[in-house]
Order: C-alpha cells, then structure tokens, then sequence
C-alpha cells in the first residue's frame, strides 16, 4: 500500500481526459495567434487557405473539448465518487472554464469564418502584439490549471503570471483602440475590428476570471490541508 | 407458563434482532464519503451483519438484563418470561421507531432504559424501585453512557490531528490529493467491513442470547438452536436491509460533509475506543462513539457541524432511557394485573 510511501514523481496528470483538454487548449492557443497573425502577409489566396485550415481545426478542437468534458464529468461523478461535494464542484468548475475558454477562442475564429480580415497596414503590429500577449494568458492560464492538480503553491505564482500577462494584454488593447479609432477608415471595417477585439479581449477576461477562482482555490486547499 | 408465550418470545426476539439490525449505522461513514452507494452498502452491510451476527455472537450471546435486574425467586418464577417479553416489546419497538427517523440509538441503552420500565413495576411484583435493580450494573451503563460520546470525540480528535500532519507535507496538489484519498477510501472499506462484523457480533448477543436462554430452560429444543440463531441473524441483515438505510443516509451525510480521510479517522476512534472498553469491560455505545468521533473530526477540519441532525441524535440518545422505560412499563402493568 503506496499510502505514506513516496508518492510518484508529479509532472504530469493522472487525468488523460484533462491533460487532452489543456493539450488541445495550448494548441488553440498558439492557432489564435497564427490566426491573426496569417493576414499580415499581403498574398491574398495563401491567406484564405491558411486561415481556413486554422479556423477549421480551432472549430473542431471546440468540439472535441466538449467530447472530453463530457467523458471528464462522467469519470468524475462515477469513478472519484468517494471525493467530497465540494472537491468534485471544483473539478467541474476547473473543466467548465476550460471548455468556456475554448468556446471564446472559437468565436474569434467564427469572426474569421464570416469575414476575412485584412487589418491596415499600421495597426498590424499592433494588433499582433494584442493577440500573442492575450495568447499568453491562455498558455499562463494552462499552467496554473496542470499546477493546482500538482503543487499549490507552484498554481499560486502561475495565477500570479496570469494577472500579469492579463494586465498587459489590457494595456496592448487600448493602444490598438486609440490607433484605430485615430485611422481613417471605412466604418463597417472599422465595427468588424473592433468586434474582433472585443472577442479577443473576452478571451483574456475569461481566463482572468477563471484565475481568480483557481487563485482561491489554492488559498482554499492550502488552508484545508 | 402459558404455551404460546415461546412463540410469542421467539417473535419478538426476532423483532428485537430486526430492531438491532435497522438501527446499525456502521457503514454510514462508507455512504457519507460516497464510496459506496447507499443501495450496496445497504446490501453489504446486511451480508456482513447477518455473517457477523450468525458466526461471531456465540461467546457474547448473554440473557437480556439479567446482570441488572434483581427480583426475589418466586417472582421471577412467576413472572420472568412476562418480563422478558414486555422488554423486548419496548427495545424492539423504540429501535425501529429511532430508525425510521434515521437517529441512531443504543441498543444497550434501551435495555437499560427498559430494565428501568420494570423496576418501576417492582411494587407489582413484590419488591420496591431500589431493590429491583443491581445498582452495580447500572452504574457501569451510565457510566458508559457519559463516556461513549466523550470518548468518541478525544479520541477522533487525537487520530484525525495525527493523521493530518502525518500527510500534511505529502500533499502538494489536488493530484496528491486525490491519491491519498483514494488509499484512504481502500483501508476505509477494510476496515468498515471487519468493523460491522465485529459490531453485528457484539450487538447480536443481546437478541440471540435469548435464543440460548429459552434452550437452557428447556424451553426450546436444542435441535432447534441453530434455526432460531439462524433467523435470528436474518432478522439483523433485513433490519439493516430494509429499515436502516435511512440511518445510514442520515449519520453518514447530514453532520458534516466526510472525505474517506475523515472517515478512516472516524472508524478507526471507532474501533480503538470500542476494543479499549471491551478490555476494560466497560458497556459503551458504538453508536454514540461514532457520532462524536464524527464531531471531533469536525472539530478538528473546523467544519461546521449540522446542528439540525445533532439536535435529533442528541434528543434520541437522551429519551432511550424514559421512552423504553415507558413503554416496557406500559407493557407489563396490564400483563402483571391479569397474570
């Protein structure tokens, strides 16, 4: 009986269900930030393909956290019923967030389904820099979610990074609004972009919440235990 | 001696084992971690009652109340199959009632507190209040009265505060977390299962030793002893089946919210308690052992603790002792002016 032995060594999850889920989140992640990134280049048809083929994987990925989701609460509520009430609602408010992040990311990809975007030429950079640090969060984000199940204290500083990253990504947004709204340019193009933030910046404050909760619940187990 | 009064007897042994079985909640602490689904602990606990009742309870089997009741020889000629009835009416009757409202009761005590019911029937038989009861004897079960719930709780808090520092520094994230309660939830089983054996053992005594006094009487057939313990113990398993669920359910999830950590601490104060008393011959009550074992983990987590359930368990522990007496004494005033 393992009970008071060393335990294994924790880098990686038990959960294989969860562990796909972040695995699948990271990639969407860095998808995004090519995303915005393929409509920098000025040739048209390569675009088109490019974003495409991510807007289709950033879909199916959407689809296929939900499969995960399902199969994670199922396992949660079958094979970790010994775990009290308040640990499993835990476990399912972690997965929901997951998924809500992804969903978040989707509709961003949406907006590419429904309109091709071509940002002006002096609001590029901007714009790409808005997208990697908000990207940044994600990936922050998906380190304090494998720390909370594998060190919390480790889970503590990651919610901290995330807050970091997070502000950062604010800061990058008002810049970009103040240049676009400076440019001249058509009004539709102008609405779309700035939807286009909005979804983007709904990434960030979907991941700043879900880190508040996980900054909590570290605060709460630690005490726990 | 009337004829029928053995049947009459047998059946409300048989009752009084139901009674045993429907208010034993020694797997509530599996339910409340939700290790086991109430409907197989249910049905395990009834298995492993009527296996421990059937197998273990020979050397515990004693004639209910005789080291507490002291009447003259002719009286109890008279009158003692009467009395034998008239308490296990009031004992069988009050524990399936406490069951149905899922508040767990000690068996013992209401023996006790049906004892009682007779000596207040003493100046019917001959006797007075003070001379009816063997005073010794019941100063050992109030004693144990007061400190069944008291040792229940030092004791959890003493094991439950070892036990979290003990994995305190091992656990660094809900992974680790998990693991050791999964562990925990494992050696809870074990030990849950041994325990409810061991209890329906002990507890089976005070039913099916009737069963041995009516054979030692030569009221019963010998031939007939491993059929009457045999129904005996069924009894035990159906009461559990049938009637104890609800106080499984209820001991096991309405006082606070347990992990199998919590639990493994709780049976194993439980077990501790019930094995030092017994060495020490002191009568103490499983049931109450566990309920405050269940409050000094609670303490211990600084959980709040459902006063709701509290309040009922603690109303229930202290009526055994007047309601049985009533009921027994109830019984046996009618019986006692037609004999």
């Amino acid at each position: 009986m393992p009970l008071f032995k060393k335990q294994r060594n924790d880098d990686k999850l038990d959960n294989q269900e969860l562990e796909e889920i972040l695995k699948i989140l990271e990639r969407s992640a860095i998808l995004l930030k090519d995303l915005i990134g393929s409509n920098s280049a000025e040739s048209p048809g390569g675009i088109q393909d490019e974003t495409e083929s991510i807007v289709s994987e950033i879909i199916s990925n959407e689809k296929r956290v939900d499969r995960l989701k399902e199969t994670f609460i199922e396992y949660l509520y079958v094979k970790k019923r010994y775990l009290p009430t308040f640990q499993k609602v835990d476990n399912l408010m972690i997965i929901n967030q997951l998924d809500e992040i992804q969903d978040e990311i989707e509709i961003v990809a949406r907006y590419y389904q429904v309109y091709l975007y071509h940002f002006p030429v002096s609001l590029e950079q901007d714009i790409i820099s808005f997208t990697k640090e908000s990207t940044d969060v994600v990936l922050r984000l998906i380190e304090a979610v494998r720390f909370i199940y594998l060190d919390f204290e480790q889970a503590q500083l990651a919610c901290k990074r995330v807050e970091d990253e997070r502000r950062e990504a604010r800061e990058s947004q008002w810049t970009l609004l103040k240049n676009l709204y400076g440019l001249d340019v058509d009004v539709k193009e102008l609405l779309l972009i700035r939807s286009l933030i909005r979804a983007i910046l709904k990434v960030v404050e979907t991941c700043e919440v879900f880190s508040d909760d996980l900054h909590g619940l570290t605060i709460k187990y630690m005490v726990l235990e | 001696m009337v004829d029928w009064i053995v049947p009459v007897t047998i059946a409300f042994t048989m009752a009084f084992a139901f009674g045993i079985g429907s208010n034993d909640e020694t797997m509530a602490t599996t339910v409340g971690t939700g290790g086991i689904r109430l409907k197989r602990a249910t049905l395990l606990a009834a298995i492993l009652a009527t296996a421990g009742s059937f197998f273990l309870s020979d050397k515990v089997a004693r004639s209910i109340g005789t080291g507490l009741i002291n009447l003259p020889q002719t009286t109890l000629e008279t009158y003692q199959p009467w009395i034998l009835l008239a308490v296990l009416v009031a004992v069988s009757s009050w524990l399936i009632l406490a069951s149905r409202i899922g508040a767990p009761v000690s068996g013992t005590h209401s023996v006790v507190g049906a004892i009682i019911g007779v000596a207040a029937c003493a100046p019917f038989l001959g006797s007075t209040f003070i001379e009816t009861l063997k005073l010794g004897g019941l100063f050992n079960v109030i004693l144990g009265w007061i400190f069944s719930p008291l040792l229940g709780l030092g004791c959890a808090i003493l094991v439950s505060w070892v036990t979290r520092k003990a994995i305190k520094t091992k656990i660094r994230g809900l992974q680790t977390m998990e693991r050791f309660e999964r562990n925990f939830m494992i050696l809870l089983v074990i030990l849950v299962a041994f325990n409810q054996l061991n209890r329906a053992g002990n507890d089976a005594g005070n039913a099916l030793g009737i069963f041995h006094a009516l054979v030692a009487g030569n009221q019963v057939k010998e031939d007939y002893l491993m059929l009457l313990l045999g129904g005996g113990s069924i009894s035990i398993g159906l009461g559990l089946f049938i009637v104890g669920r609800r106080l499984l359910k209820s001991v096991g999830t309405n006082i606070i919210e347990l992990r199998p950590s919590d639990a493994f601490c709780i049976e194993t104060s439980v077990l501790i308690v019930l094995t030092v008393c017994n060495l020490l011959g002191l009568p103490i009550s499983g049931s109450h052992v566990l309920i405050f074992a269940i409050i000094g983990v609670a303490l211990v987590k600084r959980e709040p603790v459902d006063k709701k359930s509290l309040r009922r368990i603690a109303f229930t522990w202290i009526v055994t002792f007047p309601v049985t007496a009533l009921i027994c004494a109830a019984v046996l005033i009618p019986i006692i002016s037609l004999v």
